[in-house]
């Protein structure tokens, strides 16, 4: 078991609430990831969780034992930092059986754990090295280890992976979660790399000025975000503003939805980069003409940034943002004209930065 | 290798060779004026003898002496490294509120001559506790006070740099209570800053006379009032031995300083660094 329920969680520094009635339950053997901008309050969570921040209201339960107010020693916890942390006067190998020699283990028990560890993080060849003849992977490795070895219920993970290039970033990340599933235990990872949290998790909570904004599937998250604010942290996405009009919402010729809101109301539609449908001038293509303002090279694809053209009435420039396949961009250059559309179904409408249910306002309306 | 980078190298041990001569130079002629048995009117001295070490170091009262001062060192020390290390640690890692009262605080012997710190010392006992007054205990505190500061900021900038924040808190994590924590992780972390700021504070008390000479006076000669006597010409001719001796002491601090950077030095991944280790030792394979 290895269950982690917060329970009206609030923590505040002088008047600053930084956690503000958070309530989440974790499954035993889950991968969650707490996913926010710098400052939405993940890291204090989870150190609240560890029971390094203590906190004002509320109750933190692990495997339903109430740990509120127990010290980080007392919690069945393991822990990897963002610096990875390790005891630079030990070896890998004492590293590892630090928290088994805190436990009083015995000897034959603790070689036996140690040998696992390292088998298990595969780094034989170096386990008598000390952490700084290790390379940052491999140090964070050690850390990983070092927190499994005691066979705790919950592991904390904070940015564990932010300190890291890019390759090895993603080779650890990988490497992370088979262990996490082989190992089955309960982990809640800190991030603000969103796809990161995506590529890891069973469950991404998302958070937001000390609050939880939505918690859901990776694939739930991004792709029905329930606030704009989650539209617009998760995935690229523009978001544009329409006034209902006849029953309709319609942007200067992208795309023309049947409104869940009555008309004259203000509302944002957002629409994903990735479903900006780009043709290239003299296909057969239908849409608005846009204008190819900057290109980013991103690889398999490309972020092109453009503007509507066809309004010369209008002195309001409108500007969107797509992906494109490198095949595609491969025939473009900033300047050149495309032809552009959205289809409805990949239109979400917001009031007041709330989803609107589109399908369920349409079936309210035909009711009435 | 380029002419500039051979300028470079060249003006370097020019300056690296001035250094040497401005330090070096007094501690030769200290040197020569102990083994010197006639000395006037050349650069050198004409005839040598190892006469006044022969009598200096074999004195009872230098050796009483310094064994005085052997001890308050050690005392000093041992005052200071049980005092300052947890303090240091306190303002560091679990109580960062503190640190601008210790700052503060390890100010005061800078700026204070230490002859104001013993004048002060003494009307307080004289006042407080006269018992106190011209015991070893008063002047071993008094000294610790005065020289804490430099144990003080050697810790407490190790601690920094070695981020004992975030290794308390994956020892806390990692279950490990406090005073586990501070023998098994952040002594042995900062090692390297505990060495240099013993080293300065032994130096210290070790040499000290100001304080010395005002609370316990004649009645605790150490080795600098002794040499302070010596100097003050009450025994004509101890020039001499008064260099021998200083000469000695400086070869002992630097031993000393030696010693201590050998173990400073990270040891290399052997099995005799291993053995070192101030943790239990897993197998090694």
């Amino acid at each position: 078991m290895g269950t982690v329920s917060l329970d009206h969680v609030t923590k505040a520094y002088g008047g600053n609430v930084v956690l503000n009635d958070v309530s989440l339950n974790i499954e035993d053997g889950e991968f969650v990831s707490l996913l926010g901008p710098s400052g939405c309050g993940k890291t204090t969570l989870l150190r609240a969780v560890a029971g390094l921040h203590g906190i004002e209201g509320g109750r933190i339960l692990i495997d339903g034992a109430d740990v509120t107010t127990l010290p980080p020693q007392q919690r069945p916890i393991g822990m990897v930092f963002q610096q990875y942390s390790l005891f630079p006067n030990m070896s890998v190998r004492q590293n590892i059986a630090f928290p088994l020699t805190v436990m009083r283990t015995t000897r034959a028990q603790i070689e036996s754990r140690v040998d696992e560890m390292v088998e298990l993080i595969d780094l034989k060849k170096h386990e008598h090295k000390r952490p700084n003849q290790l390379s940052g992977g491999q140090q964070q490795r050690v850390a990983l280890a070092r927190a499994l070895a005691p066979q705790p219920r919950v592991l904390l993970l904070d940015e564990p992976l932010s300190a890291l290039d890019a390759l090895v970033r993603t080779r650890l990340r990988d490497q992370l979660r088979a262990i996490q599933r082989a190992v089955g235990i309960t982990t809640i990872f800190v991030t603000h790399d969103q796809s990161e949290a995506l590529a890891i998790s069973d469950k991404v909570v998302l958070m937001r000025q000390g609050e939880i904004e939505q918690v859901d599937t990776p694939e739930g998250i991004y792709l029905k975000p329930r606030t704009k604010h989650a539209a617009k942290f998760i995935g690229s996405r523009s978001v544009v503003k329409v006034e209902a009009n006849a029953g309709l919402l319609e942007w200067h010729g992208l795309f023309e939805i049947d409104s869940p809101v009555v008309d004259g109301t203000r509302v944002q539609c957002t629409f994903r980069s990735e479903d900006v449908f780009v043709q290239l001038p003299g296909e057969d293509a239908s849409g608005v003409a846009a204008r190819v303002d900057v290109m980013i090279f991103l690889g398999a694809t490309s972020t092109l940034q453009l503007t509507l053209c066809g309004q010369a009435d209008s002195v309001e420039v409108h500007q969107v943002v797509a992906q494109v396949p490198a095949k595609v961009a491969r025939r473009l250059v900033e300047g050149d004209m495309v032809v552009i559309l959205v289809r409805s179904e990949d239109v979400t409408v917001f009031v007041d930065g709330t989803l609107m249910d589109r399908a369920a306002s349409l079936l309210a309306v035909s009711h009435v | 290798m380029s002419s500039a980078m051979t300028g470079t190298g060249k003006s370097q041990r020019i300056l690296l060779g001035a250094v040497a001569v401005f330090f070096g130079l007094p501690l030769v002629v200290l040197l020569l004026f102990s083994l010197a048995d006639g000395w006037v009117g050349t650069i050198l001295p004409t005839e040598y003898t190892l006469a006044r070490w022969n009598t200096s170091l074999s004195s009872e009262e230098v050796l009483a002496a310094a064994g005085r001062s052997l001890l308050l060192t050690v005392c000093v020390v041992f005052i200071d490294l049980v005092l300052v290390i947890p303090a240091a640690y306190v303002a560091v890692v679990t109580a960062a509120r503190v640190r601008p009262i210790i700052h503060a605080l390890a100010v005061v012997p800078f700026a204070l001559p230490w002859l104001v710190i013993a004048a002060g010392m003494q009307f307080t006992t004289a006042e407080i506790a006269p018992s106190l007054f011209g015991s070893f205990g008063l002047l071993t505190a008094t000294i610790a006070a005065a020289t804490f500061p430099y144990l003080y900021w050697a810790v407490e900038n190790a601690l920094l740099t070695n981020r004992a924040q975030e290794l308390s808190e994956a020892a806390a994590v990692s279950g490990a209570g406090g005073l586990h924590t501070i023998i098994r992780v952040i002594i042995p972390s900062i090692r390297t800053g505990i060495m240099s700021g013993t080293l300065l504070v032994a130096a210290s008390a070790f040499g000290e006379f100001a304080i010395t000479m005002t609370l316990a006076g004649a009645a605790y000669e150490t080795l600098p009032l002794w040499a302070l006597r010596m100097f003050s010409g009450r025994n004509p001719g101890a020039g001499g031995e008064l260099a021998a001796i200083t000469f000695t002491t400086f070869i002992a601090m630097f031993v000393l300083s030696l010693l201590i950077t050998r173990i400073d030095t990270p040891r290399s991944n052997t099995k005799a660094a291993r053995a070192f280790a101030l943790v239990p030792a897993t197998k090694g394979k």
